[in-house]
């Protein structure tokens, strides 16, 4: 069982931390013209442990099979707290029901905002806490772990699809509301893509921070321990640098709406001032525990009240505040959001006024770009027998559906990098054919040809193969040398927005090749070196 | 080869320095040089002594009477107090200030067992009282039999909350403190092979075993002691109890534990139960694993698995699970001390990112951080409230990840089990300004994490130097000495070159023996002082200290 080896970040985060923030704004924004989706966010809220799903959606057209599974815990017809009917409209087998706590989201399935996916799950159920979440992180399936056991989805995804933004000031994505980093944001090479700013106080989290932790060794061994050393060193050096990008768009961030004072509805409030305030991360996970309700779901036989019915008010009216709130602020067209839960709860009851865990359960997909509505039909509750323990299994999406298909048409990746982030071993399918086309709106989709489809194998090393740049960063020329014999090389120079600055061919002498950059302006750039002999690299340079 | 074999020399001071951390939360220069001297056995002796409680009992300072304030002997309902939370907070200060003060391998292992059978103090384990006798049911069997804990503990009041046991019936059964017990407390998972089977068990192994476990009630007067503990436990209720035959999957063989219909009864098919799950030899590997992750490493090779973990996993299992033998030979091997091959980059010295407990403890203990004497009345406010509750628990635990004993989970600390970081947990965005701001808070006696609350206990760097260090008027002595007792590893010179510029300044060294001798001439520490609090925060906060 082998760690990831840190993100090799060190030159590179240090001359970024040189370039003047706005430069770099600016460098990002003008990266993609027409196909324009390089502010959009996504963000994940999680459910955590295990949201029971048939009392947050309650299927009509089975109501009275229903009650005969949850006599004492059903949520009512009628009476004090009845359910919400979500939309009288539905054919009868998608008739539902809401939780009579989740007015907000009634609302914003009002208003077009809502759509609801049906016996979300994956193909082979684990039913450990534990264990479910580190397959939802890691995108796996239960069949195996062909996705990457210590990279997650979401790490794998932002390697790829944000390679240009890697060893950036700001991370690429921020997590919320749990203290435990989560696997989810591990990327296949690169670790310190998030931020986990759980319990901190954004404004002055970079004023406080800043050198706290004193100067690094110069010289590390090359041992285990040193191994450890340089995880905690880079760890605070990353701490320290994108503390300044999230106080600096914290605090010229803002909240116009009015939120609830619960811990779910600060998280998300301060996910609005951070993308309000222009802070780049593009992915933002946010939590609200308590869902694993053995016991004590609802206060009293036959009611809705209760610990479930609590927890499901404070997200219904905390994401209710954010959307409003992403509408004022002017930045609603960006972000899409969802609920995900590691596994749903058993259709029968279990006699402590509660229930015990169990499969598929609902997802819940938000935002102004998303298309109201409900994916599938109820689940079929006829499942539920004493032979299968009660449950309710069968899948009608994959949660990688769902994912997938935020992250192509909404995010802008392509079918490569879509099959990076997660693949279905078990039918050897990619997700990109999978996709639920009735997700977005129309013109909030990003069509195939937007989609961003290079999978870059991007080192950081200024050493590939038998190539060598330096010093890296660099100044007016970059020193290309090659350990090879090579007589010459077509070199290309690629910009953070995608833009050949320079395509030609150089002969080496010496095995050094000095290529002038002095017109160029300061940042990122991938140096791709293509020879005929030697294999083709890149090499991500900056000039300073 | 990684090997078992012990040690054979007198341990020296870098071995002795390892064992002391890893064994220990306290940890001083005068037991470094005292374990130095030792040679394996003789340190294992001294770390094995079962010692006596300081604290017998915790105190609750912000309540008005004497019956309230030291609760848990009192014939009052442990429902009826108020202040709960607070209150047990008080329990956790009680046991902290034992482990900080003794030098044993006891308050180790029942934080490990803590770990193993983890409960959420502040997330459902019922009333305070409740939680300060699982505590020391923990104790009680820190050096002891794992296997008997296990059986124990189903019938701790805090356990019995935690995980619903407690309404667990025949005729409407709940799976919560089965599947955690299998999962988490004993025998763990294995692969997922198909649907519900889990290799080690199965999801029907789980009904199973939910059905042994049906019945056990709480008893909230703590009225019924348990004839081997001394402590107050829950009982078994027949007429709630599954009295039916169990039999469980082809992964215990088809073992088939019968099922018993009346309160002594129940406790002997509990009792197979357990011995049922803990004569599977993936039991013992399970424990084996966890111990070798806590004690040595949180990753390791095929090689170890073979010649460390998997023979320690068969002793531990052939000796009926009594865990101090393992724990000892695991601690006093080669393997523990790198000593078993020449390869000097696969280090366990300095390879586990110290917890915020191991952290702040060793920082009080080894800059003899005047200690509050929480056995004098006139000063339980100042301990119990004002150092331990505001500024040890509230703060500086709870701000860098650690909600002491109460882990978001029952699956614990992320450090124990979240895979592939575990103990690299402790060092996050989220945690590093509350650790760096421990010794800080402590040089100035104020809660620089939260609140600003001051406390008696402050660190004078000045008599730690003057107590300490051998000729405190050289600045490469102070530096070179502290770094030596400090650090898993020797600094090299640009280190130590980077300190004496936090000490010095610009200036030279000879600044430094003069501003010394001027202190000890006028007695006026200002200047020392201020030079030295730079240097210990320096030193403290340098990323060599964070590890063990």
């Amino acid at each position: 069982m082998k760690r990831r080896n840190f993100i090799k970040l060190s030159a590179t985060a240090s001359a970024l931390a040189l370039m003047p923030f706005e430069l770099e704004a600016m460098l990002k924004s003008a990266r993609l013209t027409g196909c324009d989706y390089a502010n959009r966010k996504l963000i994940l809220i999680n459910l955590a442990g295990a949201n029971d799903g048939l009392n947050t959606v309650i299927p009509l057209n089975q109501y009275d099979l229903y009650s005969a599974l949850r006599p004492t815990i059903k949520v009512p017809e009628s009476g004090v707290n009845p359910y919400i009917n979500l939309d009288s409209t539905l054919s009868s087998d998608q008739l539902v029901g809401l939780n009579p706590a989740m007015t907000g989201f009634k609302s914003l399935y009002d208003q077009g905002w809502l759509r609801l996916v049906q016996s979300v799950g994956y193909p082979s159920q684990n039913k450990s806490h534990f264990a479910s979440t580190d397959l939802y992180m890691t995108g796996n399936d239960g069949n195996s772990l062909s996705n990457g056991s210590q990279s997650g989805w979401i790490g794998r995804f932002m390697e790829q699809h944000y390679s240009d933004e890697l060893g950036a000031t700001y991370p690429l994505a921020i997590q919320i509301g749990s203290l435990s980093n989560s696997l989810g944001f591990h990327g296949v090479e690169e670790h310190g893509m998030s931020m986990n700013l759980t319990n901190q106080d954004p404004s002055g989290f970079y004023s406080v921070i800043n050198g706290l932790g004193g100067q690094p060794p110069l010289n590390i061994a090359d041992t285990d321990f040193g191994t450890e050393m340089k995880y905690l060193v880079e760890t605070d050096k990353l701490a320290n640098i994108y503390a300044q990008s999230v106080s600096s768009t914290f605090n010229s961030g803002n909240n116009v709406h009015a939120y609830p004072d619960t811990d779910i509805a600060d998280q998300l409030k301060t996910v609005a001032r951070l993308i309000s305030g222009g802070l780049e991360s593009k992915v933002y996970m946010v939590k609200i525990g308590g869902f694993d309700t053995h016991n004590a779901q609802v206060e009293t036989s036959g009611e809705a009240a209760g610990k479930h019915y609590d927890l499901l008010k404070q997200l219904s009216d905390a994401v209710g505040a954010f959307c409003a709130d992403l509408t004022s602020l002017g930045v609603a067209d960006d972000v899409v959001g969802l609920t995900y839960s590691e596994f749903g709860r058993k259709a029968k009851e279990n006699g402590n006024l509660g229930t015990d865990h169990g499969e598929i359960a609902p997802m819940f997909v938000f935002g102004k770009g998303v298309e109201g509505g409900v994916s599938g039909t109820n689940p079929d509750l006829t499942e539920a027998e004493d032979s299968n323990n009660y449950q309710i299994q069968s899948v009608q999406y994959d949660y990688r559906q769902v994912f997938g298909t935020l992250l192509q048409s909404f995010m802008g990746a392509g079918n490569a990098v879509i099959d990076e982030t997660f693949f279905d071993h078990t039918n050897t399918q990619s997700f990109s054919d999978l996709a639920m086309n009735e997700l977005l709106k129309d013109d909030f989709e990003i069509t195939e040809s937007c989609q961003s489809n290079s999978i870059t194998e991007i080192s950081n090393d200024d050493q590939v193969g038998a190539w060598s740049v330096s010093p890296n960063p660099c100044g007016d020329t970059i020193n290309l040398r090659c350990e090879e014999d090579v007589d010459s090389v077509l070199v290309e120079l690629i910009t953070s927005s995608g833009r050949t600055a320079i395509n030609e061919s150089y002969s080496l002498s010496n095995g050094l090749v000095l290529i002038d950059i002095t017109y160029l302006k300061s940042g990122v750039y991938v140096l791709k070196i293509n020879s005929e002999t030697v294999k083709t690299e890149r090499i991500k340079i900056v000039k300073r | 080869m990684s090997s078992l074999d012990p040690v054979t020399s007198l341990l020296g001071k870098r071995k002795a320095k390892h064992l002391l951390r890893r064994a220990t939360y306290n940890y001083t220069k005068e037991k470094i040089e005292l374990f130095a001297g030792y040679n394996i056995t003789q340190a294992m002796a001294d770390l094995s002594e079962p010692s006596v409680p300081i604290l017998t009992e915790p105190h609750d300072p912000q309540e008005s009477t004497a019956d309230a304030q030291n609760w848990t002997s009192s014939a009052e309902l442990p429902n009826s107090f108020s202040g709960q939370g607070r209150k047990r907070s008080a329990v956790t200060a009680q046991w902290w200030y034992n482990a900080y003060n003794q030098v044993t391998l006891e308050h180790k292992l029942t934080f490990f067992l803590h770990t193993c059978f983890t409960t959420s103090k502040d997330a459902g384990t019922g009333s305070a009282t409740y939680f300060y006798d699982h505590l020391r049911l923990l104790g009680q069997y820190s050096m002891g039999n794992i296997k008997e804990l296990a059986k124990k503990i189903t019938l701790d009041h805090a356990m019995l909350f935690y995980l619903d046991n407690n309404a667990n019936n025949a005729n409407n059964p709940n799976e919560n403190y089965a599947r955690e017990f299998l999962e988490l407390f004993t025998i763990l998972k294995g692969p997922q092979k198909g649907e519900g089977d889990y290799t080690n068990y199965t999801e029907g192994d789980i009904q199973t075993a939910a059905r042994v476990f049906s019945g056990y009630r709480n008893q909230n007067d703590r009225s019924i002691i348990d004839f081997d503990t001394n402590l107050p436990s829950g009982y078994a209720d027949p007429n709630k109890h599954d009295s039916s035959d169990k039999t469980f999957s082809a992964a215990f063989g088809g073992a088939v534990i019968m099922g018993k219909d009346t309160a002594s009864g129940m406790l002997d098919e509990l009792s197979d139960f357990v011995d049922m799950i803990f004569d599977q030899d993936a039991t013992g590997i399970s424990y084996v694993r966890k111990l070798y992750k806590y004690f040595v490493k949180s990753e390791w090779n095929s090689d170890v698995e073979a010649n460390v973990i998997a023979p320690l996993a068969m002793e531990l299992k052939a000796g009926g699970y009594e865990v101090l033998p393992i724990v000892q030979k695991l601690l006093s091997s080669q393997h523990f001390f790198d000593e078993d091959d020449a390869d000097n980059t696969d280090n366990i010295i300095g390879s586990i990112i110290k917890s915020p407990l191991q952290l702040f403890t060793e920082i009080c203990s080894f800059f003899q951080v005047p200690m509050v004497d929480a056995t004098e009345s006139a000063n339980l406010k100042e301990y119990y409230q004002l150092f331990f509750k505001n500024f040890v628990h509230n703060s500086c635990f709870a701000a860098s990840g650690l909600n002491f004993f109460s882990p978001d989970t029952v699956a614990g600390y992320a450090a124990s089990y979240q895979e592939p970081d575990f103990d690299r947990h402790w060092f996050t965005s989220t945690s590093i300004i509350s650790r760096y701001k421990m010794v800080q808070s402590l040089l100035l006696g104020k809660n620089l994490i939260a609140g600003w609350g001051k406390f008696t206990a402050a660190l004078n760097s000045v008599s730690f130097i003057e107590a300490n260090v051998s000729d405190p008027y050289d600045a490469d002595k102070v530096i070179g000495e502290m770094a030596g007792l400090m650090y898993p590893e020797d600094i090299d010179q640009d280190r130590k070159n980077y300190f004496l510029t936090v000490l010095l300044g610009d200036f030279d060294k000879v600044y430094w023996t003069g501003a010394w001798g001027t202190y000890k001439s006028d007695g006026d520490d200002i200047s020392v002082r201020i030079r030295l609090d730079e240097l210990v925060t320096a030193m403290v906060n340098a990323a060599e200290f964070q590890l063990m």
